[in-house]
């Protein structure tokens, strides 16, 4: 990402963090049709296997509990690289990195139990829109990762100062989003259908 | 505890963990222990707090939004107001369900409230219409030139052979009760389901093939009962599981309604399977409308 | 003027040699992060999808020119309006905008380029691959056949077969990618970038409308996006979103298709209205009248635009309160839009008005717009619309607000700023048979549809009966298809010769205008301007060229010509030309035919070069060079 002007600027946002909020607005709407389809399908499967055939509750709390302690982590390695501690800010960035595998790690392990179950995505509308849905918050964690495994990287092959908060901002930024699409599927998808 | 206005403290990510990972914990024991009770509408409400405050803390303090540009705010809040706006409309819209009803064939949270399919319209002018309950919504679309030739069948019958329900039974003499051609038209209602060889769709639609005959041998009213009030719920045939909703084909004549079954039992294989075939008469549709069942009484009668 | 290269070793150029500013010719087109080269790339593709897009109209009117024509079989008769609609809505009118905001944003509001210009590179690269995929379908097994808001479950596998949905869907789905990305560019470049005294309230009023336009992008385009996956999801592997038999409710694409759709019609318009409110003022000699009630009107239309999206669909069942709820909206959007007619108006009342061919085409736009809004209002009724859905009615409605209001717009724009473009003058003889035939044409074609559609005749049927009355009234339509493609052959002519002609030299400021893009030579060098400029109020420009009219105190126009000076300092940054947009568009278009073909080696090889030209685009930078503009050869 770039910034092409170093003169005068019109507002006092770095352009970066500027972008990447305009895209998680966006993000919102993408997640709203998903989220929207899913609840307009929801009670509408011709056949089984329904939610709360499949649902772990316990499995996904202990999946969303990663998912909010990585941000936690997130934030902490955004702190140490403006203190300039770059050695703890790449044990953190790590442990996000470590944190967002285990995640998807469970997902992969949730949709392969699904799959045995016979919940498809060819099965049921649930079996549709339930795997797209979470398919699609899946590769935003995925894509999280891999980002920020190239920060991890790059800050091994060049110095890395609190010079580059920016970047390191913008892919917490983004993570902590994913974090809340998360917290909001957690409530709407798996929670309610338990009450 | 460190109190670094400016760049915020480590001390507040902490805090905001530990806070964000006890309301997790929360969600997880109302659901898990019922700790408000089963059933409890509180529940529900709860749930949908703890989350907003979750949502609310994690973009506030870990994206510093808080102490962050307006601007930001103001552009992430719109988006959010957007989606949230937009889509609860949107799915209240398909709440409201009148969308089934003008373009689909008749389903279950429907029946009592018509007889007729010229009754379709006050239907929907009534409007809000909840649906029944999960699982048992169906959604079909009749294919337009099909409708569009039951239209002009209806019209033509109206001053022939075949006349309204109400004055059929004497001017319909028994033997001179011809379902043959009748028969295949009506059939053009049910084939968009059970397709037009009787096959039906795994999963969704059973197959009229056979198991018509079968449902015949055992009982011979159960026929008439599931299309005069339709069928309702998880149904079993041979070994494959259905669950769906059979609309309820009440608002046919007798003739039609004698007409299709008769049609279906001496179709494809059927012959070979049912045991001592005696035509529908429009009169015994007729009797069994005297029943009144609902389309979950259907089930509990099935043979 | 001294260029010096600033050359960065890194990860992409060691693959590929990064063009630097010396490089010429193919190569540094296919490179560019130049605005104005992109914004002119946008300009000639979306040219030639129009000049497609009608040859494909005229085509259709040619089979409707009398009954029971077998000029074009029902097959190629939906391909064709297909194809008419989603190139015109598309390919054509909406990479308009994008073009003339690409172009003129950086110049109106005092910036050098786009916030991210390789991020630009990358929405155009990316909107050609959306585009050749979609038209490759001709070639590949049949073009798309349903219609250009492919109603499920028309899209339906077992209802379409063949492959030409799957190009609809993945070419929309990349193109749209590239809208978005140059949306959120957009948006941050009019936000960061201002000149120094540009406050919000002295932006151009194309600046206003582009932003609102973007912003309207960045909220429509996501449903459209989500509906476009679940459709290719439906179809490559075999989820049940819009499967009936299963459920599916086809109902619901139409919900995110049209959520997407209204504000897709404000997103093609409002740069028109932009432009309009550039060119009447320039030649009314006249400040734009009511200029804040001009922006709010334009956002109330933006933020109402996503509260109407239900009224495409009053037959579809909405009930009562939803379709009482929808019509209302509906009526209630047409009153800022009436509020911008009327200052349109208003502008002109008293003004010494110049008729060259871009007030035509602006007085045109008028016109026409109002007459179009003015049936808009007659279908928003629920229960008329329920006569007149799907009909002929509908049709000349929504050509007269889209084609006679946004495309006459931006030709009013594209004869204002022409000059601008490519240092020529058009001619302004020429321009008004252009205007004439253009003008007379698409009202003979769409005047006569109204009555059409209310005598019953449906939109897209192939042909019709003889005897229904409908024999005069479509042959009177056909032949205006041919005037105004005359029309469009004049221009295009017109175009080759100017561009030829050496003596057709255009000044810098050749309509005597308001805003800072004539402050500087046409066309603009490479870095646009010479020095920060000063904004001193709205149409700073016009206040340079007559500093009588000017309304800002000493003191805060020698702060505001402090900051530029200040800004000078930092010399002038060009940023480097990059290969990387382009290969990751390349991957991204042989991805969607992996998708299509179900081609799962292509698939893969695609994924590996987009996460590789990603990072390379990453770890690049900025690069670029300095401009050093000598004193002497600042300010011609």
């Amino acid at each position: 990402m770039s910034m092409t002007s170093h003169g005068y600027r019109s507002s006092n946002i770095k352009d970066p963090k500027l972008l990447m909020w305009i895209f998680l607005a966006s993000d919102c709407m993408f997640f709203g049709s998903l989220i929207g389809t899913y609840l307009v399908y929801r009670g509408r499967s011709l056949v089984g296997p329904y939610p709360q055939d499949l649902f772990d509750i316990p499995l996904t709390t202990i999946s969303t509990f990663v998912l909010l302690m990585s941000s936690f982590l997130m934030v902490m390695a955004l702190y140490y690289l403006r203190k300039n501690k770059i050695q703890s800010f790449r044990l953190a960035t790590f442990g996000v990195i470590i944190f967002g595998s285990i995640f998807l790690g469970f997902q992969v392990f949730e949709f392969s139990h699904f799959a045995h179950e016979g919940l498809t995505l060819q099965q049921n509308l649930f079996g549709s829109s339930f795997y797209v849905l979470t398919g699609t918050h899946g590769i935003h964690v995925a894509i999280g990762v891999l980002w920020l495994i190239s920060l991890l990287i790059t800050s091994y092959i060049r110095p890395m100062t609190s010079k580059d908060e920016v970047y390191l901002d913008v892919a917490a930024l983004y993570w902590h989003f994913v974090d809340i699409v998360w917290i909001v599927i957690f409530t709407v998808v798996y929670l309610i259908e338990f009450i | 505890m460190s109190h670094n206005n400016h760049k915020g403290g480590a001390a507040i990510y902490v805090i905001t963990a530990v806070f964000l990972a006890i309301l997790t914990y929360i969600e997880f024991g109302l659901i898990q222990y019922k700790w408000l009770g089963d059933g409890n509408p509180a529940t529900i409400l709860t749930i949908v707090a703890l989350s907003i405050v979750k949502f609310i803390a994690v973009i506030s303090i870990f994206m510093h939004l808080k102490d962050d540009n307006k601007t930001l705010f103001g552009f992430f809040a719109a988006g959010l107001v957007f989606a949230f706006a937009i889509f609860v409309a949107m799915s209240f819209l398909f709440t409201v369900n009148s969308t089934k009803n003008r373009i689909a064939a008749p389903t279950t949270d429907n029946l009592s409230s018509h007889e007729s399919s010229n009754h379709n319209i006050l239907v929907e002018e009534a409007g809000f219409r909840f649906p029944a309950g999960p699982k048992n919504q169906a959604y079909v679309i009749e294919r337009p030139f099909e409708s569009t030739k039951d239209y002009s069948f209806s019209l033509d019958s109206s001053n022939s052979s075949v006349s309204s329900p109400s004055n059929s039974q004497d001017s319909v003499a028994l033997e001179s009760f011809d379902w043959q051609e009748l028969g295949q038209k009506t059939f053009n209602s049910c084939s968009s389901c059970h397709q037009a060889t009787g096959t039906g769709i795994p999963g969704a639609f059973p197959p009229l093939n056979k198991n018509a005959a079968l449902k015949y041998n055992s009982d011979r009213e159960y026929l008439l009962k599931a299309v005069t009030f339709g069928l309702t719920g998880e149904i079993d045939v041979d070994g494959n599981s259905y669950n769906s909703a059979m609309p309820a084909w009440g608002y046919l004549s007798d003739e039609e309604i004698a007409a299709v079954l008769n049609y279906v039992l001496s179709s494809w294989d059927n012959p070979n399977t049912v045991v001592n075939f005696e035509a529908y008469s429009p009169n015994d549709v007729n009797s069994i409308r005297a029943l009144n069942l609902s389309s979950d009484d259907t089930l509990k009668q099935r043979p | 003027m001294a260029i010096s290269s600033q050359s960065a070793k890194n990860l992409g150029s060691k693959v590929l040699i990064r063009p630097n500013s010396q490089t010429k010719g193919i190569v540094s087109w296919l490179t560019t992060v130049d605005h104005k080269r992109l914004g002119i790339m946008y300009l000639v593709a979306s040219f030639l999808f129009l000049f497609t897009a009608t040859i494909e109209s005229s085509l259709i009117r040619t089979q409707l020119i009398r009954p029971n024509n077998t000029f074009l079989s029902p097959e190629i008769f939906n391909q064709m309006f297909t194809l008419h609609g989603v190139t015109m809505v598309f390919l054509a009118i909406m990479p308009m905008g994008t073009g003339f905001a690409n172009f003129l944003v950086p110049l109106m509001i005092g910036a050098r380029d786009l916030a991210f210009p390789r991020l630009n590179a990358f929405g155009f690269w990316i909107y050609i691959a959306g585009a050749t995929l979609f038209y490759s379908s001709i070639f590949l097994g049949g073009a798309p056949n349903a219609g250009w808001f492919a109603y499920a479950p028309l899209t339906s596998l077992s209802a379409n077969p063949g492959h030409g949905i799957d190009f609809y869907m993945i070419g929309l789905f990349l193109a749209g990618m590239g809208t978005l990305a140059t949306a959120m560019n957009v948006i941050v470049t009019i936000i960061s970038m201002r000149a120094p005294g540009m406050t919000l309230w002295r932006m151009p009023m194309f600046i206003w409308m582009v932003l609102i336009t973007m912003f309207l992008i960045l909220f429509a385009f996501p449903p459209f996006t989500i509906a476009l996956v679940q459709v290719i999801m439906d179809r490559s592997f075999g989820s049940l979103f819009y499967v009936p038999e299963q459920g599916g409710m086809p109902i619901l694409w139409q919900h995110l298709f049209w959520i997407f759709g209204h504000p897709e019609v404000y997103i093609i318009v409002l740069p028109a209205f932009g432009a309009i409110s550039e060119v009447i003022p320039a030649f009314s000699r006249k400040p734009l009248s009511g200029y804040p009630i001009m922006v709010f009107s334009g956002m109330s239309i933006g933020f109402m635009g996503f509260a109407v999206w239900a009224h495409h669909m009053f037959t579809t069942g909405l009930g009562p309160y939803g379709e009482m709820a929808f019509a209302v909206t509906s009526f209630v959007i047409g009153v800022p839009t009436g509020a911008k007619i009327f200052n349109w108006v208003m502008t002109m009342w008293g003004g010494k008005i110049r008729l060259t061919t871009s007030m035509l085409f602006a007085i045109g736009f008028i016109v026409t717009f109002v007459m179009g809004g003015i049936t808009g209002i007659m279908v928003a009724i629920s229960s008329l619309d329920a006569q007149i859905n799907s009909s002929y009615f509908l049709v000349a409605h929504f050509h007269y607000a889209m084609g006679g209001g946004a495309l006459l717009g931006f030709m009013a724009g594209f004869y204002y700023w022409f000059p601008k473009f490519t240092g020529k003058m058009l001619s302004e003889k020429v321009g008004r048979f252009v205007f004439a035939l253009i003008a007379v044409g698409f009202h003979t074609v769409f005047f006569p549809q109204h009555f059409l559609g209310l005598m019953g005749m449906p939109r897209r049927i192939q042909t019709y009966a003889d005897g229904y009355g409908f024999n005069t009234l479509n042959l009177i339509s056909t032949l205006g298809s041919y005037i105004a493609l005359v029309g469009a052959c004049l221009l295009a002519y017109d175009i080759i010769v100017t561009m030829r002609s050496k003596d057709r030299k255009a000044p810098n400021d050749p309509w005597d205008a308001r805003s800072l893009e004539w402050s500087i030579p046409s066309p603009p060098p490479v870095h646009d301007f010479d020095t920060t400029p000063v904004v001193v109020g709205q149409d700073t420009f016009w206040l340079e060229k007559y500093p009588q009219f000017k309304n800002i105190s000493k003191q805060e126009e020698s702060e505001i010509a402090k900051l530029a000076k200040e800004s000078d300092k930092h010399g002038i940054h060009m940023p480097g030309a990059s290969w990387w947009p382009l290969i990751t568009s390349v991957a991204l278009f042989f991805g969607g035919y992996s998708i299509i073909f179900d081609n799962i080696l292509l698939g893969i090889i695609m994924a590996g070069l987009l996460i590789f030209s990603v990072h390379a685009w990453a770890f690049e930078g900025v690069g670029g060079y300095y401009v050093t503009v000598d004193n002497d050869g600042g300010k011609k």
